[in-house]
């Protein structure tokens, strides 16, 4: 059986020299029945049986079943998520099953974390400065137990320099941000864009640009000038060797006229507690939806506005928690899902053959009313 | 004699057949209950890719072919990155850095020395 600490130490020897590093909280995804399967589910339960359990305040991505069963799926998913998640518990893993632990976490700039799930990761560097690689699924959960982590490049100050510089006059709500990151992504493939001139506007535009940038290349980490914690001491440690200037049209080649979405999700990454009070109030105005609007959040977020997601079911739209479309098989009885999420729209076709069309969060509600 | 370079060291010395493939991804490609990828026979060989990508449960998959019996006995990969990595550990299949070009060899799984088959 795999012992935690002496395959992070061996992962050590060929990424980092044998260096590690301590971690403060660890993130793990890998969790859905879906995209883990019964050999990933095997792996977690011969893990939690042997006695392991983690060292660090660790939390889990979306599994494929939501908390309160709105997502209709078969009993044998049921059983073999339920695997899953009864695994992490007898590890000791936070059972906020979320894509946006950093909505809980406070993490501060340069504390050190092995997190999975490449949003939260981009997320978490590009907006607090905390260090975290990308970690492979089971790598965050190996060293969840073991408390530390191969020491990367990207836990050095050396690896975290900048190598683009980016030039962005835009000013991005949710889908914008999320098209901004895909066309960084898409025109760099990888290293560390510096970037001046964009104004994201609000929480979901954060994680929207850090879902879709981190989506559409290997860049885990982006500075931006006036953002980022620490930025001046990384623009001053700069080494840049691409240069890039995006304009509007460049984004444009994202959104294709398509046929009519028959569902709006919203939600991906999950949505915080602002802009789903925000999106509630324009329903309420609106009326009911004409084609169902599905939310997904995290269970903390969907605790504190319960009787407000009861009353919104009324208008059609349906609010989950715990999990995404992107992981669940519920997904598949739709034909085509709009949605203003640009890891969506390159993950929803992969996984579940369904189409997707991207929109402003507004335009994709004006959908739900057509 | 060639030396490919070693990243996840395994131990003694191996005679067998090369499977060159293109770029993979263990989740989606590799069957672990048959160790086939696109119906190409893999266990007991050395599987030579040029990368891996796909999916960070990939290294699940692996394992599972590990555990069946059906991994390979090495991986040599022209760029090795956190990915594979973590899975040749997990798996506990010796991973070198290197091109292969013959289609059979006889390696050292601790040095990464080999030569062709005779």
């Amino acid at each position: 059986m795999i012992e935690a600490a002496e395959a992070v130490r061996k992962i050590a020897d060929a990424v980092s020299r044998g260096e590690v590093v301590e971690i403060e909280t660890a993130h793990v995804s890998g969790v859905s029945y879906l995209t883990l399967g019964e050999y990933g589910v095997r792996f977690i339960e011969e893990l939690a049986a042997s006695g392991a359990r983690v060292k660090v305040f660790t939390t889990s991505n979306p599994p494929g079943i939501d908390l309160h069963l709105l997502l209709d799926v078969s009993r044998e998913f049921v059983t073999g998520q339920r695997r899953v998640l009864d695994a992490f518990l007898k590890m000791g893993i936070s059972p906020i099953s979320t894509c946006a632990p950093y909505e809980f976490l406070r993490v501060k700039p340069g504390t050190v974390h092995a997190w999975a799930e490449s949003n939260a990761i981009t997320y978490i560097n590009t907006f607090r400065d905390a260090w975290s690689d990308k970690n492979p699924g089971p790598l965050a959960l190996l060293s969840a137990i073991a408390g530390f982590v191969p020491k990367t490049e990207m836990y050095t100050l050396e690896g975290r320099r900048p190598t683009a510089e980016v030039r962005a006059e835009v000013a991005a709500d949710p889908l914008k941000a999320g098209l901004i990151g895909a066309f960084i992504g898409e025109t760099l493939g990888s290293g560390i864009p510096y970037i001046s001139g964009l104004a994201l506007n609000g929480e979901e535009a954060r994680r929207e640009f850090a879902a879709a940038l981190s989506t559409y290349s290997s860049i885990i980490f982006a500075v931006l000038e006036g953002i980022t914690p620490n930025w001046r001491l990384y623009l001053a440690e700069a080494d840049f060797r691409d240069k890039i200037a995006i304009a509007e049209e460049d984004l444009s080649k994202y959104l294709k006229d398509m046929d009519n979405p028959d569902v709006i999700y919203l939600g991906c990454p999950h949505l915080d507690i602002d802009t789903l009070l925000k999106i509630s109030r324009i329903i309420f105005e609106r009326g009911r939806a004409k084609r169902p609007v599905y939310i997904s959040t995290s269970p903390g977020v969907y605790g504190a506005l319960k009787d407000l997601v009861n009353k919104l079911r009324e208008y059609n739209v349906y609010v989950f928690a715990g999990s995404c479309l992107v992981v669940s098989p519920y997904t598949r009885r739709f034909r085509a899902v709009a949605t203003d999420s640009m890891k969506s729209v390159y993950y929803i076709p992969r996984l579940h053959g369904v189409k997707t069309i991207p929109c402003e969060t507004i335009k994709c509600l004006d959908y739900a009313y057509a | 004699m060639p030396t490919l370079r070693p990243i996840v060291k395994g131990a003694g010395v191996v005679r067998t057949e090369v499977v060159r493939l293109g770029p993979i991804s263990f989740l989606g490609d590799l069957n672990p209950e048959s160790g086939e990828i696109s119906g190409v026979k893999i266990s007991g060989k050395i599987l030579a890719v040029p990368y891996v990508r796909g999916s960070t449960v990939g290294p699940y998959v692996l394992w599972h072919a590990a555990a069946r019996g059906n991994a390979p006995l090495a991986i040599v990969a022209k760029s090795v990155d956190l990915m594979l990595i973590t899975a040749s550990v997990l798996a506990n299949v010796p991973l070198f850095q290197g091109e292969l070009s013959e289609e059979c060899i006889e390696i050292d799984l601790s040095t990464g020395r080999y030569e062709r088959c005779r």
